[in-house]
């Protein structure tokens, strides 16, 4: 560095009367001890200060010295600073030292409540999801259930329908083209009852429907239309006929039904 | 006559750090003028506060004097410095604006306020006006402000209505002119 400079700064100057910065001041202390040619110009600097100071000497009242003495020998005032910030220091020490295992426990209790509060929103989150499944799968099992229970309840019926002493049974047999074809008729003679199911009929297209006659002499005899639903075991109950019915016949006719039977499209057929 | 010998600084100090009556008896026959002459200086005249300010600056010296670091200078510069911070300290605080409202704290000239002459004029004041007869008013000025009453150097270019950076380089101009005058005097 140009020491010359720095001389000539006036930096010397400025530090000694207190009017730099602490950083400008600790560098003089640097320099100082690095540098002659520093340390002499600021023992100059200080003598003409010191030396300044010294001309405005003014003699204090008499009585003083005696006062500042008893003061300084005053056993409160015997320590000195350092000495009283280092009781200060082990006193706060011995309290803390007392205290000391309290940290690391401390540290690990503050640890393992944050785990476990990081757990519990996890863990409620999932308690929350599982109980929303739950929900959902609940209300599936009661539609499922009534589904079922119907199932079950048409099937017990068909069941008892089929079982029943008083029921015929008449197989149609396929006709003509639809020779692979067949129907089942259930007939009770007593009530007149009728229950067909065409369960092996391929499903009819959208505009048609199978109707089901009854031939009673000699006449076919609408006994009512067939819905024929996919999948499922279908017996269906149709119009009540006469106990004189000789013959039950199918045929497939426009959605509604007809009241003529379209002979051309007769499927299957059967005689009691 | 004392039996302990302060020829040396480190005599003294080793004193002062046993409380010792003898160190404490030359310290303020040889001291204590000076700290109080530049204390007064500062605080504008004779105030009695004065008197408590020589008392806690002694107090201080004390108490901090396991803090003094032969290596930073002599003892003298150290407890001028304390004198000097203590006073000025005291200068700034509500206390003392409280009570001495019409004192101008920029009166430079005065050394001792005409309404509180008391006890002496300073010991050399014959050689203090002497030396600052000769000096400039603004060399003069910039040390008291500087040295004296403790302002930064921004205060100063402020209240002297110069630039920041004369500030620097008019003080270091005053204090080899003061001490050109000084040797003069001697």
């Amino acid at each position: 560095m140009n020491i010359k400079q720095y001389i000539e700064s006036g930096m010397i100057e400025a530090c000694l009367t207190g009017s730099a910065s602490l950083e400008d001041m600790r560098e003089l202390e640097v320099l100082r001890q690095k540098h002659p040619e520093i340390r002499i110009a600021a023992e100059e600097v200080q003598k003409t200060l010191d030396n300044y100071a010294a001309m405005h000497a003014i003699h204090p009242p008499k009585d003083l010295k005696d006062k500042i003495w008893t003061r300084l020998s005053d056993p409160k005032e015997q320590e000195t600073t350092s000495q009283k910030v280092e009781k200060a220091v082990k006193l706060e020490s011995t309290q803390t030292a007392r205290l000391m295992w309290l940290k690391p426990v401390a540290a690990v209790a503050v640890i393992l409540l944050i785990v476990s509060l990081i757990m519990n929103a996890y863990f409620w989150q999932r308690s929350n999801s599982f109980s929303n499944k739950i929900t959902t799968l609940e209300q599936k099992i009661t539609e499922n259930k009534d589904y079922y229970t119907k199932q079950i309840a048409k099937n017990g019926k068909s069941l008892d329908i089929i079982l029943s002493a008083n029921m015929k049974q008449v197989v149609l047999e396929g006709v003509d083209n639809h020779k692979a074809d067949a129907g089942l008729v259930y007939w009770n003679a007593s009530s007149k009852e009728v229950y067909l199911s065409l369960q092996d009929l391929p499903m009819p297209p959208a505009d048609k429907q199978y109707q089901l006659w009854a031939i009673v002499d000699g006449k076919p005899v609408d006994a009512g239309v067939y819905k024929k639903i996919e999948g499922s075991s279908n017996l269906q109950k149709m119009k009540s006929v006469s106990s004189k019915v000789e013959k039950f016949a199918v045929t497939l006719e426009n959605k509604g039904g007809s009241n003529t039977p379209d002979l051309s499209a007769l499927y299957v057929a059967g005689e009691i | 006559m004392s039996i302990f010998n302060f020829n040396t600084e480190e005599d003294l100090v080793l004193g002062l750090n046993h409380k010792d009556r003898e160190a404490f008896n030359y310290l303020y026959d040889n001291y204590a003028s000076s700290l109080y002459g530049v204390i007064i200086k500062i605080i504008g005249s004779q105030d009695e506060v004065v008197n408590d300010l020589l008392q806690e600056t002694f107090v201080k010296i004390y108490s901090h004097i396991d803090q003094y670091d032969p290596e930073k200078g002599r003892l003298y510069t150290w407890m001028l410095n304390i004198a000097r911070n203590t006073a000025i300290d005291y200068a700034r605080s509500r206390k003392f604006k409280q009570r001495h409202n019409n004192i101008k704290l920029g009166n430079l000239d005065s050394t001792i306020s005409s309404e509180n002459l008391s006890n002496d004029f300073p010991v050399d004041h014959i050689g203090l006006e002497s030396v600052t007869e000769r000096l400039e008013k603004k060399y003069k000025s910039i040390i008291d402000l500087l040295y004296f009453k403790g302002y930064t150097h921004q205060q100063v270019s402020e209240i002297l209505d110069i630039p920041l950076g004369t500030v620097k380089t008019r003080l270091r101009k005053a204090l080899e002119l003061l001490k050109k005058e000084m040797n003069k005097t001697k």
